[in-house]
């Protein structure tokens, strides 16, 4: 038994521990729990045959597999996860979604962004440094989420801004630039130009989150609303279809005092 | 007394914790038993191991591999259930293209046992999903969510009784609450029901109208609840109930390095366990039962 474990680490202490409280039973049973052990256990091992499941898996790989055909190259391993309040994937993200969109939204409605908000939990995976594959951005991105942007009002803004403050993670945002204290926000600066709070804004961001998920309330509801007709996937892929090499880092668009 | 009570729990912890055998102590006879549930949570349509040159998880991962893992464990100890505490659903392109099928169709293979909801599995909707979980020949468990006339209306069980060597083990689920988590249009006319409220329902049910040794909760309401204050999560359920065992739980993609120890609403023991997710780790938790005959040893030690 030890011996097939081989291929595995069994990670982590054992854990034990006695049940001293639970061995009051019911009449018709004379089961008791005597002790509870517990371990997390490492799932390693590309060497693995498995006949049976890979005859499962065959037909629908093989209808898939050209999304793993290499679409553009990224020079440094990106994530959401390297920085506090902005991150270098967070960040490609953002700035990709926003510079794409902006043409879609300018030639539709003769308008510009003015900055981009998505979620931080919306990025489900890494970047690595190589070739990128449509896998990965499957992978990063797998939600059938579209662009939408929103008209709001300054207060809503603030709010927006609050939120972040609060919330104190790295969501994906591009054309503002923030930094947080505490108490007061400060220095809110929206493309080039200071923020004023009687001023409308144009968001964008995806159709899940302008219906005020993940928190977002300030979404809900806004003075207009316009979709794209775009898939966020869609665009990541078309954009770094179009590039040879895909730079990212992290910067100071919203920096904490 | 309280000075007996505290010893005899010293020699309790002290004989079990280095492993002597039960039957070592005292005269009567205890037949042992062990039930081992194995368990994975947010998965994430993660089929394929981590490539070999991955930033993070190098060749980690990956159905094959927890396969073989699955059937090592239970050559040990037949006496296995497999259970998932959700989000099996969505992350990689087998999802957006299949839809659930080859997720559910290997998990199946690998003899999982239940599954509860977690919110991804509605990202199609319901009725997709309803289609997808056909594929499914392990029941998914859930009590809070009311499903009635939905299309997941009699696909989902409150809980599951599963017998194994003389035990009885009844597994309920927990789901969290979609409400901002899925887009409305996805989870229309499914109703969240207090998770609290429920679990003392379920486990009445479990413990004293069909007298389960073991009590399971596959939750999906995730570890803690980071800085919102009063939201439901795990700890919070294990605070506020009584006579769960064991709280499986997911959402929160929590690597737990080893289960916790925590105590229930009357001072009793349970334990929590989460293992992150993509199919990257696999939890191992191993009940000891003792049973019949020597029930004043027991006693002598609890009492």
């Amino acid at each position: 038994m030890k011996t097939s474990f081989n291929t595995f680490f069994i990670s982590h202490v054992l854990l034990i521990f006695t049940f001293t409280s639970l061995l009051i039973s019911c009449e018709n049973n004379n089961n008791h729990i005597e002790k509870i052990e517990g371990k997390n256990l490492n799932i390693k091992g590309v060497d693995n045959k498995n006949d049976k499941l890979n005859e499962i898996i065959k037909p629908y790989r093989e209808k898939i597999q050209y999304l793993q055909d290499t679409i553009g190259y990224c020079n440094l391993t990106l994530t959401k996860k390297d920085g506090k309040l902005n991150s270098s994937l967070g960040n490609l993200i953002a700035d990709i979604m926003i510079y794409e969109s902006n043409k879609v939204f300018k030639e539709k409605y003769f308008k510009d962004i003015d900055f981009c908000l998505l979620n931080f939990g919306g990025i489900r995976s890494n970047l690595n440094q190589g070739p990128i594959t449509k896998n990965n951005l499957f992978s990063i991105m797998p939600f059938e989420n579209k662009a939408v942007v929103a008209k709001i009002n300054g207060n809503k803004v603030l709010e927006l801004i609050n939120f972040l403050n609060q919330e104190n993670i790295a969501h994906p945002v591009s054309g503002i630039k923030l930094k947080l204290d505490k108490n007061k926000i400060d220095n809110v600066l929206i493309g080039e130009k200071k923020f004023n709070s009687k001023n409308n804004y144009y968001v964008l961001t995806s159709d899940f989150l302008i219906e005020g998920n993940d928190n977002m309330f300030f979404f809900k509801n806004p003075i207009q609303k316009f979709d794209l007709e775009i898939g966020i996937r869609e665009i990541l892929i078309d954009y770094i279809s179009k590039k040879d090499t895909i730079v990212s880092g992290i910067d100071d668009r919203i920096v904490r005092f | 007394m309280k000075r007996r009570h505290f010893i005899n729990k010293i020699i309790g912890s002290t004989i079990f914790g280095l492993g002597f055998p039960l039957q070592n102590f005292g005269n009567e006879i205890l037949k042992n038993k062990k039930i081992t549930i194995l368990h994975t949570n947010d998965v994430h349509s993660h089929i394929d191991p981590f490539p070999k040159d991955d930033s993070f998880n190098p060749s980690r991962g990956g159905i094959i591999a927890r396969a073989k893992l699955i059937n090592d464990i239970k050559k040990d100890n037949p006496f296995t259930l497999i259970l998932d505490a959700g989000d099996i659903f969505q992350g990689t392109p087998y999802f957006n293209f299949f839809k659930g099928e080859i997720e559910l169709k290997l998990m199946n293979e690998l003899g999982y046992n239940a599954a509860t909801l977690g919110n991804h599995e509605f990202d199609n909707g319901v009725k997709q999903l309803a289609k997808s979980m056909e594929f499914a020949n392990f029941p998914f468990l859930n009590s809070n969510y009311d499903l009635k006339n939905t299309p997941l209306e009699n696909k989902v069980e409150n809980f599951k009784i599963f017998e194994l060597n003389d035990v009885k083990i009844g597994i309920f689920g927990i789901g969290v609450e979609l409400n901002g988590l899925v887009d409305k249009k996805l989870y229309h006319g499914v109703k969240y029901l207090d998770p609290i409220e429920i679990s003392f329902e379920m486990t009445r049910q479990l413990k004293n109208d069909e007298n389960c040794d073991i009590i399971i909760c596959l939750s999906h309401l995730g570890y803690d609840t980071g800085y919102m204050e009063g939201k439901m999560c795990d700890l919070n359920l294990a605070k506020k109930t009584k006579d769960i065992d064991l709280i499986i739980g997911g959402h929160s993609h929590t690597f737990m390095e080893q289960p916790l120890i925590t105590e229930n609403l009357i001072g009793k023991k349970v334990m929590i366990n989460q293992v992150g997710c993509f199919g990257l780790n696999m939890g191992k938790i191993d009940f000891y039962l003792s049973s019949n005959s020597n029930y004043n040893f027991s006693k002598n030690l609890n009492v």
